[in-house]
């Protein structure tokens, strides 16, 4: 009981509450995919999946810009039947595919949402870290679980006792092995300029000098590369290549078996860009502020907050508009209902402008942490720290979709390698990068003379 | 009393799952067992207050060696279900070894009784590289032990490529990776 | 022979890395136009907007008529001997006509089979086969609607042919039952 004692009740509610971002990859599912398939549309010139829709009255057909298309592709998945070809190894093939997908909600535990929260407490100083687990092998536990999360890909390839499977199975774990020490290694950098493994610190001495993409240009394009390659995408996608190896170790997968192995890939993206973005970009760290500066004018950040946040959606509202105005002028026979579905969401981006503006000016002229009393409970800091808290959150946010993107972009722009030139590339050249800039790194640190 | 519960469960796993190691008929469920062996090896070392050892345990052993020795029993047993008999004539000799082990594990506990206070970090990452790099405190021995293993691997590496190039033999593979 | 050769790769090409990102500017150029401007992205959302169909598109086939109001097939039988696909079915039977030998009784094309090469129109005589009529979808819910008769084929209304003074003389459409009062010719 002393253990729960030692602690105050908010630390408590905050600690367990922490534990919701296990859930932010499988979330990201949900964005990546309308991303990935509208973004790859475009970079083709098409329009990408838009036609499913979701009927309410009066505003009709609501398509949501082609995102209920997710919602559809679930509901196959989920409702096909599941079955196993013959002679495969039953325990095994079932087993395969919940390996990458339960890692996926160990792995976020070691990345730091928000920078740590330090308040007062009826008088007592509280310190909760951004992190679900303050580990200080931190990042050292996100390598060892994502590479435990390749199981699931080579045991699914064994187990489906057939060849196409079994040579995506072999490739997978060979590509994990090689390009786990890459992305080690043009880590090694940044790890080294931070001495830390611990994410937060990492994050903090960011912010206090440069971002690990100035201090680091080199190691980043090595990072990224490896990461790209191991989350087992275009153009390191050998393992699924469909042109040898049909669909690699999911071929004899279907139903949500196979959507368990897809869930999995884009939590993997998600998890590596959040790794990508708290290594090298600042993490939650917001560009030329410090969280200092922020907490001190708290108001007038949370406004400036809400004043980006009102012109994106005003931006939307813009585009909305200038797109019925274009589609008002064809002669499509159903512009009319789609203008109607626009309205709805001219409503709601109407809505949502006037709530961020009045919220904005509200925490531009009123916000005093000096007001923030509960029951004669001064929590005025308690009120800054959440507020830093959210903005950070979005901050990384913010990022993290940014190299989501560039996990998507890099896939429908470059072809697939060859086996060989993604070995050639992983063991002789981006190891090597990594390793001249370790050692280069390392000289100038001690000739600087930082630790 | 929670650390005793998490060591309970977790040791349990390790035993029981090193015992599949020996007791599996297919290699390729005795590494499977053995990584899980390992996985809860991990987890003891971070009960002990030794995180950076149990993540490295899980991050060297059952990352990449066991994916390592994964590959080699796919690659070498194909996909067949090549069932190896539990007992063989190797039996004879690892049966007696793991008993003498077992027992000279045994005495040493039960000898010297481990009391330890579980809440002293002792595998931190800042204790570990002091005592194997701070050369003041610990004296070289540990950082020469250290740097040997790299050579001592080094050259088994190479001793392993020569060999590799000597099976592949000819001069036409030669001639083939220089161009 | 013609052998084309292809330049060799200048070392910046061969560093794969700038060319990477050259084509990674490129496909983003792409995206930022199908966000931005979707309305000139070149598809049609089809059955909302209809694609322009140029005069020269080999569609549903129809028969053209002579002034009379019959067609102007004289049952030869050409178009179902170039027919590649074996899609069109002629019965003849005698004219009535002292001028004709012959005139169709029975015209079928089976749009199931027909490949829309077009050597029909090519082959007949008496242009009395074309393949303008820019109807591009087929609907229907047996196999034997899909068999398109003469009374299909001759269904026509000039109206849609403004541009044909071919197609302007020929009564067409609901006017053939003059046909029938003047040469006697059941039309199907």
């Amino acid at each position: 009981m002393d253990i729960i004692e030692s602690r105050t009740w908010i630390e408590w509610v905050i600690t367990i509450a922490k534990f919701a971002f296990c859930f932010v990859p499988v979330l990201y599912i949900l964005l990546l995919i309308p991303m990935e398939r509208r973004g790859a549309g475009f970079m083709q010139d098409r329009q990408g999946p838009n036609r499913s829709y979701i009927k309410i009255p009066y505003f009709g057909k609501i398509r949501l810009l082609g995102y209920v298309q997710n919602f559809c592709d679930g509901t196959k998945l989920f409702f096909k039947e599941m079955f196993a070809p013959a002679g495969v190894n039953k325990f095994l093939y079932y087993v395969a595919p919940a390996i990458p997908f339960a890692i996926v909600f160990l792995s976020p535990c070691v990345i730091p949402w928000f920078g740590p929260m330090v308040f007062d407490w009826g008088g007592k100083a509280v310190r909760i870290s951004g992190s679900i687990i303050d580990s200080e092998v931190g990042v050292l536990l996100l390598f060892g679980l994502s590479s435990l999360s390749a199981y699931g890909a080579v045991l699914a390839g064994w187990a489906s006792k057939s060849k196409y499977s079994f040579l995506g199975a072999l490739r997978t774990s060979s590509m994990t092995v090689s390009y786990e020490v890459c992305l080690g290694l043009s880590m090694m950098g940044i790890l080294l300029l931070a001495g830390s493994f611990n994410l937060t610190d990492i994050v903090s001495w960011q912010e206090h000098h440069v971002w690990g993409i100035v201090a680091q240009p080199v190691a980043f394009f090595c990072f990224l590369i490896a990461c790209i390659a191991e989350t087992g995408r275009a153009p390191f996608d050998v393992a699924e290549g469909e042109p040898e190896l049909v669909a690699g170790y999911h071929t004899e997968y279907g139903a949500m078996q196979f959507g368990l192995f897809y869930m999995g890939e884009y939590s993997h993206i998600c998890i590596n860009s959040f790794l990508v973005a708290t290594l090298f970009l600042g993490g939650y760290s917001v560009p030329f502020i410090t969280t200092e500066t922020m907490q001190a004018h708290m108001g007038g950040s949370l406004a400036i907050l809400c004043g980006v946040l009102a012109f994106l959606v005003l931006a939307f509202l813009h585009m909305i508009y200038r797109y019925s105005r274009k589609l008002k002028a064809t002669n499509l026979t159903h512009r009319f209902e789609v203008l109607r579905e626009y309205s709805l969401y001219k409503i709601c981006a109407w809505v949502a402008v006037a709530v961020l503006i009045a919220l904005g000016v509200c925490s531009w002229f009123f916000y005093n942490p000096e007001n923030f009393v509960v029951n004669g409970f001064a929590v005025g800091s308690f009120a800054t720290a959440v507020g830093t808290a959210l903005i950070h959150l979005l901050v990384l946010v913010v990022k993290s979709v940014m190299f989501c993107w560039v996990w998507i972009w890099v896939r429908w722009t470059l072809p697939r390698f060859r086996y060989d030139h993604v070995m050639h590339l992983g063991w002789k050249i981006i190891l090597n990068i990594a390793l001249i800039n370790l050692v280069v790194t390392a000289v100038v640190a001690k000739l600087v003379g930082g630790n | 009393m929670l650390a005793l519960i998490y060591f309970i469960i977790l040791g349990v796993i390790a035993i029981g799952s090193a015992f599949c190691v020996l007791l599996s008929r297919h290699p390729l469920y005795g590494a499977l067992s053995l990584v899980l062996s390992m996985l809860s090896l991990a987890g003891i070392y971070g009960l002990l207050a030794s995180p950076f050892i149990g993540v490295v345990q899980v991050m060297v052993y059952a990352g990449a060696i066991m994916m390592l020795l994964t590959f080699v029993i796919m690659v070498l047993n194909g996909a067949r279900d090549s069932k190896t008999p539990m007992f063989d004539r190797v039996s004879l000799f690892v049966v007696p070894a793991v008993l003498v082990l077992t027992g000279l594990v045994g005495f040493v506990l039960v000898r010297s009784p481990i009391a330890f206070d579980s809440t002293a970090l002792r595998g931190s990452v800042k204790l570990t590289s002091e005592t194997l790099f701070n050369v003041a405190q610990t004296g070289p021995g540990y950082f020469i032990l250290f740097e040997v293993l790299g050579l001592l691997l080094l050259s088994s590496m190479a001793a392993a490529v020569l060999l590799a190039k000597k099976r592949l033999g000819s001069v036409d593979s030669d001639n083939a990776e220089d161009k | 022979m013609r052998v084309i050769k292809q330049r060799p790769m200048n070392w910046i090409e061969r560093l794969y890395i700038f060319e990477a990102i050259r084509g990674l500017w490129t496909t983003l150029k792409h995206a930022a136009r199908g966000l931005f401007r979707y309305e000139t992205l070149p598809t049609i959302s089809y059955p909302e907007g209809q694609p322009e169909i140029r005069n020269t598109y080999r569609a549903k086939h129809r028969l053209m008529l002579r002034p009379d109001g019959t067609p102007r097939c004289v049952a030869c039988g050409m178009c179902a001997a170039a027919c590649p696909a074996h899609c069109i079915f002629i019965e003849a039977t005698q004219s009535d006509d002292p001028r004709i030998e012959k005139r169709v009784m029975r015209f079928d094309i089976d749009h199931l089979t027909c490949v829309f090469c077009g050597l029909c129109v090519e082959a007949c005589p008496v242009d009395a086969l074309r393949m303008d009529t820019k109807v591009i979808s087929f609907e229907h819910r047996t196999r034997e609607e899909f068999v398109s008769h003469l009374f299909d084929l001759t269904n026509w209304d000039p109206k849609d042919y403004p541009n044909d003074p071919q197609s302007q003389v020929a009564p067409g459409g609901t006017k053939n039952a003059e046909a029938l009062k003047v040469w006697g010719m059941e039309v199907k």
